[in-house]
């Protein structure tokens, strides 16, 4: 905990590395809460995620202390967290119904049995989205929070500086554009 | 995905009617993403179902693989030989990883029990389990799991009682650790370090290392395996 008060105070003079620091800090908390996505899918847990996501970090730091840039930076590192630990999961479901020899095997937990099509989706929407990364940096990021993160709109528009409207737009828009990519 | 991204920015303004003008003009002019501008500017019931899966993470079931059937048949509380199986850590195309402890409690000990998948007993899968061992038995460097224990159980089961290595998989922890070029490197160094040193075997590449505080180990040495299979 002192040192996480060190950490803060470093973070608040504007220590980028801290910062950095800081957040390695929640990293074990973001890769619980991706499995916990993993397990319940996307269907109503936005708020609970949300939640959970303050929680991670803030559990060590009032709210009031933390300047709105490094609270706007935390999320989005948290849903590149989440994406990272979320597609590498996948990877390895079916890396495990495949079996064969192109799998190397690892002592890594989070396998199960689940529906096929969904470990195909998730990593095409991946896939698809490390292109729009390309094309379109905004639309990627509203993306990767939203579908992978699981973030609200307007916690987006927050996080992005941009208006909930606008966050809307480039959602459907960047649908569009995965779904034109996964067909 | 670039011209896509500014076609749609130019047609996702109009209404309807609009649209189905906009799209004659750009089925010529861009003939090769006629398809995929119409399917986004006019979608069908399929299209709109597509939109709405992608909404959202899709339900993929039990992260936990203790609930999951493990392919080998076999249960946490499981005897294999002198171990008793406490939950299985993963698995791949030839094998299953369980953590494991002496059932005689003889050491207090958590280790990783590897165990050939009995759905994939192959001829010869015996004298490959052994050779495996031999090769693992003379392995002892700080970045390879160490092994303790190798054997055959009543029931004609092989397994191997290796060090149980906590962690992630290497490239995931330094993406989120945010591990710049210079520690990559480093990290990379010592796995070298490690594959020199096991200079017969096949590095399986970087999900089979593990990142565990300070340290780098090789998770479960699938190389062995991998070697062997493939003939190499």
């Amino acid at each position: 905990m002192s040192q996480l008060t060190e950490l803060l105070g470093r973070v608040q003079a504007g220590d980028a590395g801290a910062r950095d620091a800081l957040f390695a800090a929640a990293y074990s908390e973001l890769h619980r809460l991706a499995h916990a996505r993993l397990r319940d899918g996307g269907r109503n847990t936005v708020l609970d995620t949300t939640c959970l996501v303050h929680e991670s970090y803030l559990r060590f730091v009032r709210a009031g202390e933390l300047r709105a840039e490094d609270r706007r930076a935390f999320f989005a590192y948290a849903s590149q967290v989440m994406r990272s630990v979320i597609v590498n999961s996948v990877r390895e479901r079916l890396a495990h119904k495949r079996g064969g020899d192109r799998t190397p095997l690892t002592l890594s937990t989070g396998l199960g049995a689940q529906l096929p099509d969904a470990e195909e989706t998730v990593l095409a929407v991946h896939e698809a989205l490390e292109a729009l990364e390309q094309a379109d940096p905004r639309l990627a990021q509203v993306a990767q929070m939203r579908y992978f993160g699981g973030y609200s709109e307007q916690e987006i528009a927050e996080t992005l500086q941009v208006t909930e409207r606008t966050v809307q737009r480039d959602w459907e828009k960047a649908r569009l554009i995965l779904a034109a990519a996964l067909r | 995905m670039t011209l896509m991204s500014q076609l749609l920015d130019e047609a996702l303004a109009l209404d309807e009617a609009g649209r189905r003008a906009w799209l004659e003009r750009a089925t010529l002019a861009h003939p090769d993403l006629a398809a995929a501008l119409r399917a986004a500017l006019l979608p069908g019931a399929a299209q709109a179902a597509d939109l709405k899966a992608l909404m959202s993470l899709p339900k993929l079931g039990a992260a936990d693989e203790a609930s999951a059937p493990a392919a080998s048949g076999l249960k946490p509380g499981a005897r294999v030989g002198p171990y008793e199986l406490i939950r299985r850590l993963g698995a791949g195309g030839m094998a299953e990883v369980w953590l494991a402890r002496r059932a005689d409690g003889a050491f207090k000990r958590e280790i990783a029990l590897k165990l050939p998948m009995l759905t994939r007993l192959q001829a010869g899968l015996e004298a490959r389990f052994a050779r495996e061992r031999d090769i693992l038995a003379s392995l002892e460097h700080p970045h390879i799991a160490r092994l303790y224990d190798a054997g055959v159980d009543p029931q004609g089961l092989p397994y191997l009682a290796m060090e149980y290595v906590q962690g992630e998989p290497l490239t995931a922890w330094c993406d989120a650790h945010r591990v710049g070029i210079p520690a990559r490197l480093d990290l990379f160094l010592q796995v070298l370090e490690a594959v020199q040193y096991a200079h017969e075997s096949r590095p399986s590449g970087p999900q089979a290392l593990e990142h565990s505080g300070d340290r780098l180990r090789a998770g479960a040495p699938a190389g062995f395996w991998r070697r062997q299979t493939a003939g190499g």
